[in-house]
């Protein structure tokens, strides 16, 4: 044969093993993975800035990283942590595991799918791509006009940015359509929306607020890109366009965005927190209401993001109030978690660590942000280092805690193996010890006035020892991850158990083989209540015996 | 999408018709949003008070012209069912060429509309959105040939259509669309 | 201000006509419902009370000095009468009418265009569209310098709201499926992009957009540009407020419902 025969006969082939199977999957188990590999590695390169970042920050008058070369980092780092690390990790545990637990076979768009995750990858890497053409964007994550216009960004940074933005946000709308299509369509028979584990209501929650937050952040770019590459005149005050335009425009996207961000974690937290407590969760329909209502009224209040621009009383007032209301669902979520562990049997494994601390966590940041709403405060606090502790105790605390603890979860689900306890552990207690020592001095240095993005600070106004603080537990954090990686590899070289059920699951997706075959389930359960595994296993227990 | 007939839906719609009605809600939302951008701007100490698209007639015939498509596109839809299919194909082929009269005013009004993209805001306004509606036009020019050279090909019956259901539905929301921006950018 | 509140209540004949015709028709027609008492179709006392209260709330928008307010001073004023119509009364004459409304009160031949217009998707044209137009500034100041207008305008908003809360407050079309829960919560949180749109380019607008509030005398302190943000306010979170109950009434009317049994049913047969 012809080398391009060979070639076009082997990719017919497919096969179920070698890096070509895994290049042209349309599996949504392996395009889960691919998700949690690439956007693990994003982590680490986000992780990566922020610890060059708190380098620079550990003493005044620092030269480690030039200003120019620091914005650039602050930049990339949020973009990363948001677009390239926290949502599709979410995106890929959705993908790995929303069709088990619906009793599918698969996503209903296949291809859809993985065309989602290439575009998802080829947007994070356009997006690095431009530290070698003329350094990356330096506007921060967003990219407020009129700074970001050709005549204050004139390098091309501002473009890759745009660009890599445009790629992310069809990659994820694509993916959300197609949770949303599956959960509507591919359940088992008897799991009506009704019985739908909260890990997946979250999702299609989720899916709704980003295929209809997104269009805005769309739209918000491409008049950028407009205004920059063909001279626009959008954003532009002097010939008839306007700069807050873009601010409403963004966090019109913005506020939903960190909704998409925290749901899926809060989603993965309401199943291991059930499970590890031995009961069923609490108040299942007021967990799943709560999650409607953030994604409801995260629509109304993108203007508490705002407040410094000059808005009048009224209106200040309004938002204000809303953002109160908010805090309404997510404290719902918090006594329900709560509530699940009263008296229940609880182990402590290292899935139910990282709740545990997600939980904490979430409410220290939660709080924060309520601190926030009250006007006057946030005119004293915004754009300080509170909100840097604020946004991190639940993007980090909160989302990142949810997710390795979905990861801890369900490892031994996909490989066949489970983490390793001990060094679990370590990794668990290095990560909450370090983020606290990062992430809690903070709040006093936005008091203190200390300012977010500035790559350096005077000496004398007692802002060092906090920095210096800061910037240990930040190699603390690393450190802990770093065990994290050491146990991923350790634990995959270890010869597999294929535990069906290890943690004496709820949820459809523990009936099958670890890992499981391409099909799924052998025959396609059926479902009689919430905790469909649960009334196979005990059926003298079954949830529908009690009425539920 | 063998591996996952076995199971019947749980509700009656179909999947082609939830899928494509979330893009269209997606999409509305990105147009509302460029539409208020629109509004926002307008209302701007700034914005040039005069501006340039006096003549109505071509968009008023552009108009007309998607409305009668619309209607040809719903023809053609009901002649499959109706198991009419050469009468679809006609309707189907109006269609198209309608769609295509469409784009070709478009770009004559355009090149005439005596601004542009970095004038000044409205010009931006104008042809941005005018050029995105003007792109989904073109998205839905390539699926109604798609669907026609499929009816020609026999691959629908009376109880198998829903492709050109769905083409159809993306037509009447391109011309909605239109009637909108119509509207907004001529008549206010 | 407080004059007005003494003595602005304006007890303007065609309402109050048109109102007891209205109130009257229902009364007869839950008389003669009762009477043939099939299958219950009548509907329950709160659902009457439902009614009424819709009634009420209309007659006290258009009578009360909330008119007045509204048509000479206040944008906001104004806009709080048009919010109760279209958010209050409707959804809640809605709620209190009987089952197969339609059938009842419409000729065959109209009956199924009707249906056809209360369709989630029409429906939401429909509501999204009237309420546009009207404040196009054009538009609005053709409403406030013409009385005759403004009253057509007050029954557009009127039927826009039944027409636009239709597929999720009424069981009014005989034959035609309710609209299923998980949709009907979907077509809440749609409806409020439009009002979010409109409400944010009031509020948050640096210009006023209607000639007859700029040359009304000022009230309550408020200057043209702020009661026309207060106008765009109201429009925003109250009426949020509304659809949040509604999608809760629903989510959990649905998650108390009958459909783990029905999807038990299908799974044992």
């Amino acid at each position: 044969m012809t080398v391009l025969a060979q070639i076009s006969s082997k990719i017919r082939e497919g096969g179920q093993s070698g890096f070509l199977s895994w290049m042209m999957t349309i599996d949504h188990k392996r395009i889960g993975v691919l998700y949690l590999l690439s956007a693990a590695a994003f982590f680490m390169v986000g992780g990566f800035e922020a610890l060059l970042m708190r380098i620079q920050l550990a003493q005044p008058e620092n030269k480690f990283l030039s200003p120019d070369l620091y914005n650039q980092i602050f930049t990339m780092h949020g973009t990363t942590m948001i677009f390239l690390a926290v949502m599709p990790l979410s995106a890929g545990f959705a993908n790995y595991v929303i069709p088990l637990m619906l009793g599918a076979r698969d996503m209903v768009f296949p291809k859809l799918n993985a065309l989602s995750y290439w575009t998802f990858l080829f947007g994070g890497l356009f997006m690095y791509s431009s530290f070698f053409f003329g350094g990356a964007p330096n506007a921060g994550w967003f990219s407020y006009a009129p700074l970001t216009e050709k005549l204050y960004s004139p390098t091309q940074g501002m473009d890759f940015w745009i660009m890599g933005i445009l790629l992310l946000g069809f990659a994820t709308t694509i993916g959300s359509i197609n949770f949303i299509v599956t959960i509507i369509q591919l359940r088992a028979r008897g799991m009506t929306l009704t019985r739908l584990p909260v890990f997946v209501w979250t999702m299609f929650v989720t899916s709704f607020l980003a295929v209809f937050s997104l269009p805005s952040l769309t739209t918000a770019v491409l008049l950028l890109f407009l205004d920059r590459e063909l001279g626009a005149h959008f954003y532009n005050v002097a010939q008839g366009g306007s700069a807050l335009l873009w601010q409403h425009l963004f966090w019109f996207f913005g506020h939903p965005e960190v909704y998409i961000l925290i749901l899926p974690a809060m989603g993965i937290v309401s199943e291991v927190i059930p499970v590890f407590s031995g009961k069923p969760l609490f108040g299942y329909k007021a967990v799943v209401f709560s999650a409607i209502g953030i994604g409801f009224l995260g629509f109304t209040v993108w203007a508490h993001h705002m407040f410094a621009t000059g808005m009048p009383s009224t209106t200040l007032l309004f938002f204000a109030a809303d953002s109160f209301l908010i805090g309404v669902p997510t404290g719902v979520k918090i006594f329900s978690w709560l509530g699940t562990m009263w008296k229940g049997k609880l182990r402590f494994d290292t899935p139910m660590l990282f709740a545990v601390g997600f939980v904490a966590m979430f409410l220290i940041g939660g709080l924060d942000g309520i601190h926030l709403a009250v006007v006057p405060v946030d005119w004293q606090l915004t754009d300080t280092y509170y909100v840097v502790s604020h946004l991190h105790y639940v993007l980090f605390g909160g989302a990142i805690f949810g997710i390795v603890s979905g990861v801890y979860y369900w490892f031994p689900k996909i490989t066949g193996r489970r983490l390793q306890e001990g060094l679990g552990k370590w990794h668990f207690w290095l990560m909450f010890v370090g983020m606290n020592l990062v992430f809690m001095p903070m709040h006093i240095l936005g008091i203190q006035g200390m300012p977010r993005r500035i790559y350096t600070y005077g000496a004398g106004r007692g802002w060092e020892i906090w920095n210096f603080i800061e910037t240990v537990g930040a190699f603390i954090v690393a450190a802990g991850m770093l065990i994290f990686i050491i146990n991923f590899f350790v634990s995959l070289r270890k010869k597999a158990t294929n535990e069906t059920d290890p943690w004496d699951g709820y949820t459809l997706e523990w009936k099958t083989t670890s890992p499981p075959p391409a099909y799924n389930f052998e025959k396609i359960p059926t479902v009689r209540g919430l905790r469909p595994l649960w009334d196979e296993k005990h059926p003298e227990l079954a949830d529908w015996k009690a009425g539920e | 999408m063998s591996i996952l007939t076995n199971i019947p839906p749980m509700n009656k719609f179909s999947t082609g018709k939830v899928a494509l009605s979330i893009i269209l809600t997606s999409e509305s939302v990105f147009f509302a949003t460029m539409l208020v951008a629109y509004i926002a701007l307008r209302k701007q100490d700034s914005w040039p008070v005069e501006h340039t698209l006096a003549r109505l007639t071509i968009p008023i015939a552009n108009t007309a012209v998607l409305l009668f498509s619309a209607i040809s596109a719903w023809c053609g839809t009901v002649s499959i069912r109706d198991r009419k299919t050469s009468g679809s194909q006609g309707w189907q082929m109006l269609t198209l060429l309608l769609g295509l009269v469409f784009v070709t005013i478009q770009i004559y009004e355009f090149s005439h509309a005596g601004m542009r993209i970095n004038d000044q805001a409205f010009g931006g306004v104008f042809f941005t959105l005018m050029g995105f509606h003007g792109l989904h036009v073109l998205a839905g020019v390539v699926f109604l040939i798609i669907n026609l050279v499929r009816t020609r090909l026999g691959d629908f019956s009376p109880n198998r259509y829903e492709a050109v259901e769905l083409g159809t539905w993306f037509w009447y929301y391109v011309t909605a669309v239109w009637v909108v921006l119509f509207g907004a950018l001529y008549l206010l | 201000m407080t004059d007005i509140l003494l003595t602005g209540w304006a007890w303007y004949p065609s309402v109050l006509i048109g109102i007891s015709l209205w109130t009257a028709a229902y009364l007869i027609l839950i008389g003669r419902l009762r009477r043939r008492n099939t299958q219950g179709e009548a509907p329950k006392m709160w659902q009457q009370i439902a009614f009424h209260s819709g009634t009420l709330t209309l007659l006290l928008a258009l009578i009360s000095p909330l008119d007045e307010l509204g048509d000479e001073y206040l944008f906001s004023a104004h806009m709080l009468q048009h919010l109760l119509m279209m958010f209050v009364t409707a959804p809640l004459w809605l709620l209190g009418s009987p089952a197969g409304l339609i059938d009842l009160i419409l000729p065959k031949q109209l009956v199924v265009p009707a249906l056809w217009m209360t369709r989630p998707v029409t429906a939401f044209i429909v509501f999204t569209s009237v309420m546009y137009i009207w404040h196009v500034p054009a538009f609005y100041n053709v409403a406030q310098a013409n009385e005759g207008v403004h009253i057509f305008e007050h029954l557009s908003y009127l039927g826009a709201g039944l027409i636009g809360w239709w597929p999720v407050a009424s069981r009014a079309g005989a034959g035609v499926p309710k609209t299923p829960a998980p949709l009907s919560m979907l077509y809440l949180f749609l409806m409020t992009i439009p009002c979010t749109a409109l409400s944010a380019i009031l509020t948050f607008s640096a210009k006023p957009f209607y000639a007859s509030y700029m040359e009304a005398p000022r009230m309550l302190g408020l200057s043209v540009l702020e009661d026309q943000r207060l106008g765009g306010l109201l429009m925003w979170l109250p009426t949020h407020m509304i659809i949040l109950l509604a999608l809760g009434i629903t989510f959990f009317k649905w998650f108390s419902g009958n459909e783990n049994r029905q999807a038990d049913q299908t799974v044992l047969n």
